[in-house]
């Protein structure tokens, strides 16, 4: 299963390689990178849906984390992948809309790494 | 017997205002006028001039026609014609001796003309009467009227008056022997008539003139004018210038001629009833035939002269007279007292009229006075009602001033406060981001510390560098777990910050704000005590029972309240570290309903605030609380609540020592 994380912020990266070095090496997760919601949709073009699960921010420049739900699910409303969103504290719109968008969790920064890898763990 | 033989020499004078009445009018054409007249005051009028113009000829029928006149007129109590009956009558009267009767019609006449002040009248009358006393020797009299005559024309100048006078003066100065005198006034006479040509007064004043030379005993001064005056063949004089033409040719001793002109004179003043004349020419031709020794003729004519003077000097006509005279002055009396009376009456008439007059300009100058001072008064009272309506309007002008600036200062306080917001909120994402990677990145490193350690015990170093290795790693952890302590306390900051711009997803209900209010009073009062169980304070509510549910978002006003109160124990919690355990702080919340607002007041004891605290007191991250114990966003926060999620007001007011009250009014409707 491969974890998809979506965000701008490249430090993101080295945070999740650190924090999960552990279940990393263990091959219990798998992380792709993308810097924005263009590249993530790219990504996905030559990957087996089922087998990915998508983590990503909202608020980023280009498409937003909203837009590449929306892209998502307009063509598979009810299939995978699994899509996580994270957003900044408090931000309850943007929850809402996710949501109902067909969003399948939410997390708020900043990110509780034990609750995520409790999420991540239930969902692979 | 012997005065009146004197009067009876110039008796026959008494026509000297005669001429006047010898007017060229036709008697018969008067008679048929007469006839024919419609209304009595012209027949009045016809009759006098019928007395006019038959007093030569036919004196008796003139007389008739004068009391005819006058009958009429006292009938119709036409006081005119009564006025020139007199006149006309009296004069024949005069002429005939009749002076009794002259008398009673003159003095009625002069009285009848002062009461219509028929001046022209009046100064006739008097002439008049002037030669009846004169007639009668009575000079003191004769000169008094003579005088008043003389008064009347001097004030009037009436011209038409000069030839009267100027004759009558002489005439009276002539009988009371003053000839030269006499002679000026009649010479005066003679050339008042010579423009105007008037034969028969021509006539007669130089008869007059010839009489007083031949008194001055100069015959042929007197002969020339006797002559002149029978030029002017005025019969009615004739009798008494051939009179006069017998008595110088008898002082001349020419007993012949002056015979022949006395028997011209008695013929003719039998003729026209010239009785005075009748008697001297009977008396004259009886001495001059005496002189002549014709003993019967003289004898002849004395008694024609006895027998005509007793007709004229009758016993009873002199008492008639004096009777008259007495009356007169009786009259004379009475009608001065009824001037006098008149006189008083007139000047009582004055007062009375100057007094009412007076007290109606009075009574006009108060009633002005009293119209301008109400016009006045209510002109006051419009000044004082508009300077009342001014001042209230000042007022209010005042007060909406005050609102409009307190909303001003409340709108640019809001302006910025928005302004802050914005900015702080994008301020805050900004910042949110990375702080969540120091967060998360001194998490990590705490852990990655940890797992540095346990490795390490795995390998065999010196326990002397083991030693060191654990203190440095000790020293990283502490430090990792101080960059988190300080980052999370950063990211409680922007969380704080991120609740301002945020939008709050609750939906308004009905409210009730007394149970709110008590609700979150209650909590923080217990969460302070949790945290502080030194901390005492008293608490008191004063909910308006009958306040109504409103329309609010109860989690934002329920924050907003909590923020309230928790200063307020935090303010009365200040007093009593400042003052001790003895002071007991007091917070006093109150709701009550005012004009469609409701008010909630949240009042302590606590330190209070000065005026620069206060105007800072809604800005965001002001705050009076040491750092690490306030944000400085709860009032900010609460402020954005109640202006822009409930579009009511948030006021302090708040004495430095003494206290704080916040206030907040929520409208509804």
């Amino acid at each position: 299963m491969k974890i998809l994380v979506v965000d701008d912020e490249e430090d993101v990266r080295v945070l999740f390689e650190q924090r999960f070095r552990r279940e990393i090496r263990a091959g219990e997760f798998d992380f792709a990178f993308s810097g924005s919601g263009e590249e993530a949709l790219e990504y996905l073009k030559g990957q087996d849906l089922e087998a990915v699960l998508i983590l990503s921010d909202i608020n980023m420049p280009g498409m937003s984390g909203i837009e590449l739900l929306r892209q998502i699910r307009s063509k598979s409303p009810t299939s995978p992948p699994t899509i996580m969103m994270i957003t900044a504290y408090g931000d309850v719109q943007s929850h809402d809309q996710a949501m109902a968008l067909g969003a399948n969790d939410f997390l708020t920064k900043p990110l509780d790494f034990t609750e995520l890898k409790q999420k991540l763990k239930s969902s692979l | 017997m012997k005065k009146y033989i004197c009067l009876f020499l110039f008796i026959s004078t008494t026509n000297v205002l005669f001429a006047q009445f010898f007017k060229a009018v036709s008697v018969d054409s008067l008679k048929n006028e007469l006839t024919k007249a419609k209304h009595d005051t012209s027949k009045i009028l016809i009759l006098d001039k019928l007395t006019a113009a038959l007093t030569a000829s036919n004196p008796t029928q003139a007389l008739r026609y004068g009391r005819e006149a006058w009958a009429l007129a006292s009938k119709i109590k036409y006081d005119k014609g009564k006025i020139l009956s007199a006149l006309s009558s009296g004069q024949i009267m005069l002429n005939t001796s009749d002076y009794a009767e002259a008398l009673n019609k003159l003095l009625e006449a002069r009285y009848l003309a002062g009461k219509s002040q028929m001046t022209k009248e009046i100064v006739n009358i008097n002439l008049k009467l002037a030669l009846l006393y004169t007639n009668r020797k009575q000079f003191k009299s004769a000169l008094e009227y003579l005088s008043k005559a003389h008064l009347v024309r001097d004030s009037l100048q009436i011209p038409d008056l000069d030839y009267s006078l100027n004759q009558t003066s002489g005439y009276v100065y002539k009988d009371m022997g003053q000839f030269q005198k006499a002679l000026g006034f009649f010479k005066n006479a003679y050339q008042n008539l010579i423009t105007k040509k008037a034969a028969h007064q021509l006539s007669t004043t130089s008869y007059y003139i010839g009489s007083t030379f031949s008194a001055l005993n100069q015959r042929d001064s007197a002969l020339a004018y006797f002559r002149k005056s029978l030029s002017f063949q005025a019969k009615f004089h004739e009798g008494r210038v051939y009179y006069g033409l017998a008595s110088v040719f008898k002082a001349s001793n020419q007993l012949d001629s002056a015979i022949f002109y006395a028997k011209k004179a008695l013929t003719r003043s039998n003729e026209n009833q010239f009785i005075p004349i009748t008697v001297f020419s009977a008396q004259l031709l009886s001495e001059l035939y005496e002189k002549k020794n014709d003993l019967k003729s003289a004898l002849f004519y004395t008694k024609i002269a006895t027998a005509e003077k007793d007709s004229l000097f009758n016993e009873e006509q002199i008492r008639q007279i004096e009777r008259l005279a007495y009356d007169e002055k009786e009259r004379e009396l009475i009608i001065q007292r009824r001037s006098e009376v008149h006189q008083a009456d007139l000047e009582d008439k004055i007062k009375i009229y100057g007094l009412s007059t007076l007290l109606i300009i009075v009574l006009l100058v108060l009633f002005f006075l009293y119209r301008n001072n109400k016009i006045k008064h209510k002109a006051n009272q419009i000044l004082h009602s508009q300077k009342e309506e001014i001042d209230t309007q000042r007022a209010k002008a005042e007060k909406a001033l005050q609102d409009l600036k307190a909303t001003q200062a409340q709108l640019i306080q809001s302006e910025k406060l928005a302004s802050l917001g914005e900015l702080t909120a994008g301020i805050a994402h900004e910042i949110q981001n990375p702080l969540n990677f120091v967060n998360n990145f001194s998490e990590l490193s705490i852990d990655l510390a940890q797992e540095l350690k346990e490795e390490i015990e795995k390998v065999s170093i010196p326990e002397k560098d083991k030693e060191y290795i654990d203190e440095i790693i000790g020293d990283l952890t502490q430090n990792q777990q101080k960059i988190n302590q300080h980052g999370k306390r950063a990211s409680s900051i922007v969380k704080g910050m991120l609740q301002h711009s945020r939008s709050s997803s609750s939906e308004k209900e009905l409210t009730d704000i007394n149970a709110l209010a008590d609700e979150y009073l209650r909590l923080s009062y217990h969460g302070l005590r949790a945290k502080d169980k030194s901390f005492n304070s008293d608490f008191k509510t004063d909910f308006d029972i009958n306040l109504p549910k409103i329309e609010v978002i109860p989690q934002d006003l329920g924050r907003v309240l909590l923020n309230l109160f928790n200063n307020a124990f935090y303010a009365v919690k200040e007093v009593s570290h400042l003052e001790g355990v003895g002071h007991l702080g007091k917070v006093l919340v109150s709701t009550q309903q005012s004009e469609n607002q409701v008010i909630i007041k949240v009042t302590d004891n606590g330190i209070g605030m000065s005026e620069a605290t206060k105007a800072k007191i809604f800005q965001p991250f002001f705050t009076t609380k040491p750092t690490g114990e306030g944000t400085g966003l709860g009032l900010s926060l609460s402020y954005d609540i109640i202006t822009k999620g409930h579009g009511g007001t948030l006021e302090v007011e708040s004495t430095e020592g003494k206290g704080t009250t916040f206030i907040i009014k929520l409208p509804y409707i």
